[in-house]
This record gives C-alpha cells, sequence and structure tokens, in this order.
C-alpha cells in the first residue's frame, strides 16, 4: 500500500524535510537520507575545515584532482555563472568573508560585529574557473577562493530526490529550495507556499502554486544580514562590486526544472532589481519567476501564474 | 513504442519549426527530417518523412510545405508569414501593491505592470513552457519518519523561502 512519508532534519545551516510516496519501506529509506546529505555536506562546505572545498580553495592556481561530488557541483555552479551572465558567480567567497560573514549563520552574533575595514573585493571573473571533467580536476584563479552557497543546496536537493524517485514520488526541501520529482497520488503536482519573506511561521503565504517534476527556489536579503561596522549586511553579494547588492527586491523565487539553475536565477533577480530583473527572466527559456519587493509589491510572471492558477481550480 | 517511430509530440515539433523558421531553419529541418527518414520498411503507421515535400529556395524565401498526418491525409502548410503562430508577449501580474498588507491575490486577475524604459522582447513560440496540471487535493495521512537528534518537527506545508534554521 502507497503511503506518504516525511522526515525533517538540520543540515548545511538550514532544515531539511523530505516527503516521499512509497509502498516500499519508507521509513527505511527516509532514515538513509541525512546520511546522504551529510556527505555533501562534507565536501562541499566552507565551514568544515576538512571539506574538500576547503582544500580546493587552500590550491588556488594549482590544478586539484576532486571527488564526483565537487566536480559535479562546481561544474554545476559554473554553469548557473554563464546563464546568469555571472550575475551569479561562485567567486565570492573573499567578498563574503570580508561583509563579516565568517562562520556558519546560526553562529553569527547577534548586534554590531567589529571586523577589519577593508577595501572592496574585486570578484574574478566566473569564466577563470577550469574544469577537466575527464581528469575530475578543478583550477581556481590564483588567489580566489570558491563559495557553493548559491547553488550547493538546490543541487543538493536534486541529488536527494532523484535517489529517491527509484521509490516514488517525492518533494525535497532543502532550506527552502525545492525539488519535486513525480507527483503525490490522485493529484496533479506538490502544492508549495510561497513564504512571506521576513516573517515568522504562521503568517499567510505570498502565494501558492503547484509543481511536479521540477525545482523551486527561493533568496532574499530578508534573512541572512547583519550589521557590522555599523552598516547593514547580507549574504547576496553583487560580483560586480564586491559588496552586499544594493536592490529593491527583497526575494525572488524561480520555478526552473534545474533546481541550481533556479536558485542562480533568483541571485540575479535580486542583483538586477526589480525593473531589469524582470526584463532579464522574460528573455529567458524558463521565465516563471515571482518577485517581492522591498515596498511589499508582489510581482510575477505568466508562467509562474499558471502554476498559481492550476491551483486555484480546485 | 518501437524504435525509430514518431509520436505525436515529436511530429508536432518537428512541424513547429518548420513552419516558425527560416528558410534556412527549413532546410535545417529537412535534414533533420531526412535523418528520421530512415524507417524500418514494414511499418503501418503513416509517419511524416518519407511523405514531407520540401522546395528549397534562396535564402528569405517563404517555402511551402506538405505534411502527412497521421490519418495519411496530406495538409498543405501556407508559406506566408502571416501563417506562423504569435504567441503575446508575456506579461507581469501585480499579485500585491506597494503598501497592502497580506497575501498576493490567486486570481489572476491581472493587473499588468509595464517596467519603466525597459522593451520586452516576444519568446519564441517552441520556448513556451506548458500551463501546469490541475491540482486536486491535498494529500491523506502522512507518516512522519524521525530523524537522529536533535531534529526539527516537519513543516506541516511544504513551503519556498530564502533559507534559514
Amino acid at each position: 500500500m502507497t503511503r506518504q512519508y516525511v522526515t525533517a532534519f538540520y543540515a548545511m545551516g538550514s532544515q531539511f524535510n523530505v516527503w516521499l510516496e512509497t509502498s516500499a519501506d519508507g521509513e527505511a529509506i527516509l532514515q538513509q537520507v541525512p546520511a546522504w546529505v551529510e556527505k555533501v555536506e562534507a565536501q562541499l562546505s566552507r565551514f568544515r575545515p576538512e571539506s574538500e572545498l576547503i582544500r580546493l580553495n587552500a590550491r588556488s592556481g594549482r590544478w586539484v584532482e576532486v571527488s564526483d561530488i565537487l566536480l559535479q557541483a562546481v561544474t554545476k555552479a559554473r554553469h548557473a555563472a554563464q546563464l546568469t551572465g555571472g550575475l551569479y558567480n561562485p567567486l565570492i567567497l573573499p567578498a563574503l568573508l570580508a561583509a563579516g560573514y565568517t562562520r556558519s549563520f546560526v553562529e553569527m552574533p547577534a548586534g554590531d560585529m567589529r571586523i577589519p575595514d577593508l577595501p572592496p573585493v574585486t570578484v574574478p571573473h566566473w569564466q577563470s574557473i577550469e574544469v577537466r571533467p575527464r581528469q575530475r580536476a578543478i583550477r581556481l584563479p590564483a588567489s580566489a577562493q570558491i563559495d557553493l552557497g548559491g547553488t550547493g543546496k538546490g543541487w543538493t536537493a536534486a541529488q536527494i530526490a532523484d535517489r529517491l524517485r527509484a521509490y516514488g514520488p517525492c518533494l525535497v526541501d532543502a532550506g527552502g529550495d525545492l525539488v519535486a520529482r513525480g507527483k503525490p497520488q490522485d493529484q496533479a503536482g506538490w502544492v508549495i507556499d510561497v513564504a512571506e519573506p521576513g516573517q515568522a511561521e504562521g503568517i499567510p503565504p505570498v502565494a501558492s502554486v503547484v509543481v511536479t517534476d521540477t525545482a523551486i527556489a527561493t533568496s532574499g536579503i530578508d534573512y541572512r544580514r547583519w550589521v557590522a561596522n555599523g552598516k547593514p549586511q547580507h549574504h547576496l553579494i553583487d560580483p560586480r562590486t564586491g559588496q552586499p547588492a544594493v536592490t529593491d527586491v527583497l526575494s525572488a523565487t524561480v520555478i526552473h526544472p534545474d533546481a541550481a539553475l533556479a536558485e542562480g536565477y533568483t541571485k540575479a533577480l535580486i542583483l538586477l532589481g526589480r525593473d531589469a530583473g524582470l526584463d532579464w527572466i522574460l528573455r529567458q527559456p524558463q521565465r516563471a519567476a515571482l518577485i517581492v519587493c522591498t515596498d511589499g509589491a508582489v510581482l510575477a510572471t505568466s508562467d509562474f501564474q499558471s502554476h498559481m492558477t492550476a491551483l486555484s481550480t480546485v | 513504442m518501437p524504435p525509430g517511430k514518431l509520436n505525436t509530440t515529436k511530429r508536432f515539433a518537428v512541424r513547429l519549426s518548420l513552419v516558425t523558421g527560416s528558410t534556412l531553419a527549413t532546410i535545417v529541418g529537412a535534414q533533420s527530417l531526412a535523418s528520421l527518414n530512415k524507417l524500418p520498411a514494414a511499418t503501418s503507421d503513416p509517419v511524416l518523412p518519407a511523405a514531407v515535400d520540401l522546395q528549397t529556395q534562396a535564402m528569405g524565401t517563404a517555402v511551402p510545405i506538405q505534411i502527412v498526418g497521421d490519418d495519411g491525409q496530406r495538409v498543405s502548410i501556407p508559406a506566408s508569414p502571416a501563417a506562423i503562430p504569435v504567441h503575446a508577449a508575456p506579461v507581469i501580474t501585480i499579485l500585491r501593491h506597494p503598501g497592502q498588507a497580506g497575501a498576493g491575490s490567486q486570481s489572476g486577475q491581472a493587473q499588468t505592470y509595464v517596467p519603466s524604459n525597459v522593451g520586452i522582447k516576444p519568446p519564441d513560440p517552441v520556448q513556451l513552457a506548458a500551463p501546469a496540471p490541475v491540482i486536486v487535493q491535498a494529500p491523506g495521512e502522512t507518516i512522519y519518519v524521525p530523524a537522529a537528534a536533535p531534529a526539527p518537527a516537519p513543516v506541516p506545508q511544504p513551503s519556498t523561502r530564502s533559507s534559514r534554521r
């Protein structure tokens, strides 16, 4: 008999929620998922001193042989950079550190942090990340460092969802970036709320959508923000300035078949701002997006609305 | 489906690419169809490739096309640019105005948002995504699988948000 199972756990600085519909032993299957995610996080986290990412960053300027996990994750990040014209750029780690994001966000102190007063960081061009897939090797530009926080959760969610799909329809929520495979029994898709940014739980969503076999990701400047040297900071670095983005977009949500690309697109929308961001997304092959602006306005493309319209017919 | 046969979707995609493309695209389409021509001799389904009749002409000249449908009927596709389907440019809908409280509109009553001084290019028709299917109802009982402590409670309803703990 097919049943729906759900589990939740902390990983990658966020809460993961995983739903699986299966006639197999759903409990046993879902109990393995935290270990799957841990294996990825151990390789990709910049907060784990022993991670492969840390070792890669320590060897910038040299070719480094890497695992399949890191190779695929970096390749995907590079692809997202390409499709966003570099608006998403994984080479932002020095800029993140300069802004004060030096530790896992849950460990960031409340109140005003004192950090060294450094000049703006120049972010290298994304094309300077070199990848040799056959040799499973990566070379970062000299003195550059990579951070995969901008696409890593979506990419991880896709890996997990693809594994779970063998057992049945599933939905993997990696800290707000979700990947759907198949659809729940007798339903047209997974119903997903777009949360009101910056709000506690229990606040009505901005919108709700129906998705199947696709990903939906949200980025925003509403949560990961802090004050350093009396100046507000947040984690979405603009590669063009090396500083936290100045924008009129509070959060952006994108529906895209590829989770990492969905994440990358959300960064581009925020960095570009309302008007330029909407113009940009409408020029893309995948153009389902919703933005919440800093003045409270909510705008959605027609492709995004088609996912909402389906819900309203219930 | 036996290998080498075309399904309805592929046939439609082939027809659309021929109608909406330029002469060069038509040539490319012809080449694609030629490769699809390699079908088993003993086939009971009438398929496109053997019956497509293209006249290649100079660049910039529209090409008349004949397509054979599944029922063997020949259909002439007019070469006039007027026959090329035009899809309306996608719109931006304002779901909530600045200063308004509460959730955005789910009803789809569109107020079109027009960005200032921005030209929006209509998408290529083949790039438009199909609308999502109609949903029915929420799932039934869900079995909670506890993860190793410390484990949070799963969210009651899937939601997308900027990542937080």
